[in-house]
């Protein structure tokens, strides 16, 4: 038998998934700004070049 | 475990006869102590209509719901038969396999759990539903007896 079942109130289910979505976006903006931050650091490399 | 991809849930009885208690027919005023209770059932039953979710009962929660508050009025299994229809494709019969499932769940469950909880969880098992919702039995609701407490909305 399959012992992975939750056994969730209403509320506690939508606060999961409400945790679960901050923690995703939180995530997004972190890879976002680890984008920014290669890309500025590529472009005062090539200015260092230049 | 991630839940945001586990969309389907089985809803057992009570969370059930909760919704159709409250938003479907006449409905009852809800206090406000159970303000949070009910507007995470409706938002869950929302995300149903939305597609977003499944939600599966078992033909016990049927059974349990016909009676909401003691005595069952047409209106009321009318109401109870509406909120099924719209979960019909979701709803599990009670097979050989959920039956020895719920009769193994209860001789080996360490706490208290009544024949009815046992074949709704025996359902989720069998079905590989991963989430089961229920009430948090340490806040009781009595929600069904229409007492001096819970009135509906036009009084009666």
């Amino acid at each position: 038998m399959d012992n992975n079942i939750r056994i969730l109130t209403p509320e506690k289910y939508l606060q999961i998934l409400e945790d679960e979505r901050v923690e995703l976006e939180m995530k997004n903006i972190k890879e976002e700004i680890e984008k920014t931050l290669k890309k500025d650091k590529a472009k005062g490399q090539r200015r260092l070049i230049d | 475990m991630l839940l945001i991809n586990q969309k389907n849930m089985l809803w057992d009885s009570c969370i059930c006869i909760d919704f159709i208690s409250a938003f479907m027919g006449k409905g009852i005023v809800i206090p406000d102590r159970d303000q949070e209770y009910f507007e995470a059932i409706k938002e869950i039953w929302q995300s149903f209509e939305e597609g977003r979710i499944v939600i599966y009962a078992s033909t016990l929660a049927f059974v349990e719901s016909v009676k909401i508050d003691g005595i069952s009025s047409p209106l009321q299994v009318l109401e109870v038969r509406k909120f099924f229809q719209r979960i019909y494709n979701n709803m599990i019969a009670i097979g050989q396999e959920i039956a020895e499932g719920a009769n193994t769940v209860r001789s080996l469950a360490q706490i208290s759990l009544c024949q009815y909880d046992s074949i709704h969880l025996s359902t989720a098992i069998n079905m590989n539903i991963p989430i089961l919702i229920t009430r948090d039995d340490k806040k009781p609701r009595p929600f069904l007896k229409r007492d001096n407490k819970y009135k509906t909305k036009n009084g009666q």
